[in-house]
């Protein structure tokens, strides 16, 4: 019963973030550590031109399989003011085992736990891997895959030939609208927050 | 208004129906998933408990429904294979049921016993384990690597080999192998002129085997050789061990080991035989059709199958037509994916009547479109070992009565291919170039009558000379 009570509080103040991001585009409320035990808040957002969300999880082979793609977007796009983050989807895995991924597979920029999926559900994301390209202001530009290496179960290219989120990125940069806002991410399915 | 209670009563049926992890999932899971899906295999994750399952509904029922998992690629109802993981379209619909309505856990008490599982060597402790000799690294990211290692077993005496067993050194990246025999040195020669650790090969292990031990994919079952049959080993011979490797996202290292059991010497013989052809041109942006046919010259049972192609290929048939008119499916792969190409026993042998004619068609899409296609944008493809080659290859293991049949069955089916080249051209591989070159050179010799070509009496005589001069029949 205490669990259902929770998940209904937690289903309720997401649906408002929810509702509100994307009519508004308001800026998520939320104080997050990152496997380093430093805290985040949507403060450090002012100052960046976009924010870079990455859904990602410890054991989804697609998912790791792209770290090294993450990690360059994140230094390509730093010196035009992207701010990137990695945030743990799937609340089930232990904080320890997420801490030594990070370390193992060398991420080069913060990956954060997200306890109650809040920036899940601010972000709509349903998959792992996916990126959501955020404004400064909080509206979700983009949502979707990285690019289009794997285009689904068992159909996967030997190198990606549309990079649909590098993209997004640089026609919001360009100041231009961004061409495809959403695709499907193929990857491991966000398990849902209980 | 007559027939509503009894929809009512079918309603509630369907109602106290819906499908728990205990009493309906944990089943299907533990008997076709679980043997990867558990901690320590090659599956990036378990699904032996609850939570393990329930997290991931929706995802099993996607890749199920898909066929994507458990992975199988040949369609049911052509060929009855041994071990094969193959969901029933009951079992799919069940997860998905499950999936949709929250991923129940159920009454516990209806829940099975977890599968028990051997651990180590699954077919007993072998009598050789040999490991590749050095650790080879696979980087981050980037294409895949197909690398060959040369393992020297130094067999002292001819050695008959009953199981196959290969442990992956990182299951993380290792995504399949195959097993080669090398008694000429080349594979040596390859691998010494590199300075990694074997040599790259990404069709075949670029030499010309003398033999070949099987192969490996994930969830493959180790089983000892029907009675009476055995893949011998001469003595002195090298194993190459070619194996696929995937980038996981971090840079890796893979040092994999094989273990062998022998046996006595054979009562029977077994034999391969290969199907296909080199004579592949695939336009870009091309869909076609490659076909090839062989005939059997004696009596056989057929045991195992395995087709073979590159990227390009999207399906794969074969049809064993009878003397008698009869004809039986030997296998489908309606998907064929390189990265799951696999070895097939079937369940029960397959009796190939002398004269039964074994037809293979694949299908190759050289266009944009097929996400696999290795060059971008697409160019004109031939046969090859490489990347961007394609292939159109049939491996076939064939028993004979006694083992010593096995050199003249060899040298029919040879001679068979070479009268095929005379009937009807073509370049059927497991012919080499030289061979072909040989019957170009001594063919007009038999043309007795001079009228530039060679008739039914002339293609005999000719055929007749080659089978005195052939030792052995097979492609060396």
């Amino acid at each position: 019963m205490k669990r259902r009570r929770v998940s209904m509080r937690t289903m309720f103040r997401n649906l408002i973030l929810w509702v509100s991001a994307s009519a508004f585009g308001a800026i998520p409320q939320f104080q997050l550590r990152d496997t380093n035990g430093v805290a985040h808040t949507a403060e450090e957002w002012s100052g960046s031109k976009a924010i870079l969300l990455f859904f990602v999880t410890i054991d989804c082979p697609v998912t790791n399989s792209y770290v090294p793609e993450m990690n360059r977007i994140a230094r390509d796009y730093a010196p035009q003011g992207v701010r990137t983050y990695a945030v743990q989807a799937d609340t089930s895995v232990a904080d320890t085992d997420v801490e030594h991924y990070v370390r193992e597979y060398r991420y080069q920029f913060p990956l954060l736990f997200d306890p109650r999926q809040i920036l899940v559900e601010f972000s709509g994301a349903t998959a792992m891997p996916q990126a959501a390209l955020l404004a400064p202001d909080g509206r979700v530009l983009y949502r979707g895959r990285i690019d289009n290496r794997v285009e689904d179960f068992g159909r996967q290219r030997p190198e990606a030939t549309v990079h649909d989120l590098r993209a997004a990125l640089d026609a919001f940069l360009a100041g231009k609208p961004v061409g495809v806002a959403a695709t499907k991410s193929i990857g491991c399915a966000i398990p849902k927050f209980k | 208004m007559k027939f509503a209670p009894l929809a009512l009563v079918v309603a509630c049926g369907a109602i106290a129906a819906t499908p728990t992890f205990n009493q309906d999932i944990a089943p299907i899971l533990y008997e076709n998933c679980a043997n990867c899906h558990r901690l320590g295999e090659v599956a990036p994750f378990s699904l032996l408990s609850y939570s393990d399952a329930a997290k991931r509904a929706s995802q099993i029922a996607a890749v199920t429904a898909k066929r994507y998992m458990p992975p199988w690629k040949a369609e049911a109802g052509y060929g009855h294979f041994e071990d094969e993981r193959r969901l029933s379209d009951a079992q799919i619909a069940m997860i998905g049921e499950w999936a949709r309505n929250g991923a129940a856990e159920g009454d516990p008490a209806r829940k099975p016993a977890p599968p028990q599982f051997t651990s180590g060597w699954q077919s007993g402790k072998p009598d050789a384990v040999f490991t590749v000799p050095a650790s080879f690294s696979i980087p981050a990211d980037g294409r895949d690597a197909f690398q060959c290692f040369v393992v020297p077993l130094k067999f002292s005496a001819d050695k008959y080999v009953k199981t196959v067993e290969f442990h992956p050194g990182n299951t993380k990246v290792v995504h399949h192998a195959l097993f080669f025999l090398d008694g000429s040195g080349q594979a040596r020669q390859l691998d010494a002129a590199t300075p990694e650790p074997g040599y790259p090969c990404f069709g075949g292990p670029q030499i010309a085997p003398e033999g070949a031990l099987g192969g490996w994919a994930p969830g493959a079952t180790t089983r000892p050789l029907p009675t009476g049959i055995v893949q011998t080993v001469n003595r002195g011979s090298d194993l190459v061990i070619q194996i696929h490797y995937h980038p996981s996202g971090k840079p890796e290292a893979d040092q994999s080991s094989i273990g062998l059991t022998f046996g006595d010497p054979p009562t029977k013989g077994l034999s391969g035989m290969i199907v296909g052809t080199r004579k592949i041109d695939l336009a870009a942006g091309a869909q076609q059709t490659i076909t090839d046919w062989a005939r059997v010259p004696e009596d056989v049972d057929l045991i195992g199958i395995t087709p073979h192609a590159h990227l390009l290929c999207k399906e794969m048939k074969v049809t064993a037509k009878f003397p008698d008119g009869r004809i039986e499916p030997l296998i489908w792969i309606r998907d064929w994916d390189f990265n799951w190409q696999g070895s097939y026993r079937y369940a029960e042998p397959v009796r190939l009547p002398k004269g039964t004619r074994i037809e293979m068609s694949y299908v190759y899409d050289n266009s944009a479109g097929n996400p696999h296609n290795p060059s971008n944008p697409p160019k004109r493809v031939t046969f090859g070992e490489q990347t961007t080659d394609e292939m159109a290859l049939l491996f076939m293991q064939v028993v004979l009565p006694r083992a010593d049949d096995v050199p003249r069955f060899r040298k029919q089916f040879f001679l068979g291919r070479l009268e095929q080249i005379l009937l009807e051209g073509g370049e059927p591989a497991g012919v080499t170039r030289r061979a072909r070159e040989i019957l170009r050179v001594a063919g007009p010799r038999f043309d007795a009558n001079h009228d530039g070509k060679l008739g039914p009496e002339e293609r005999t005589a000719l055929l007749r000379f080659l089978a005195e001069r052939i030792k052995c029949g097979v492609d060396r």
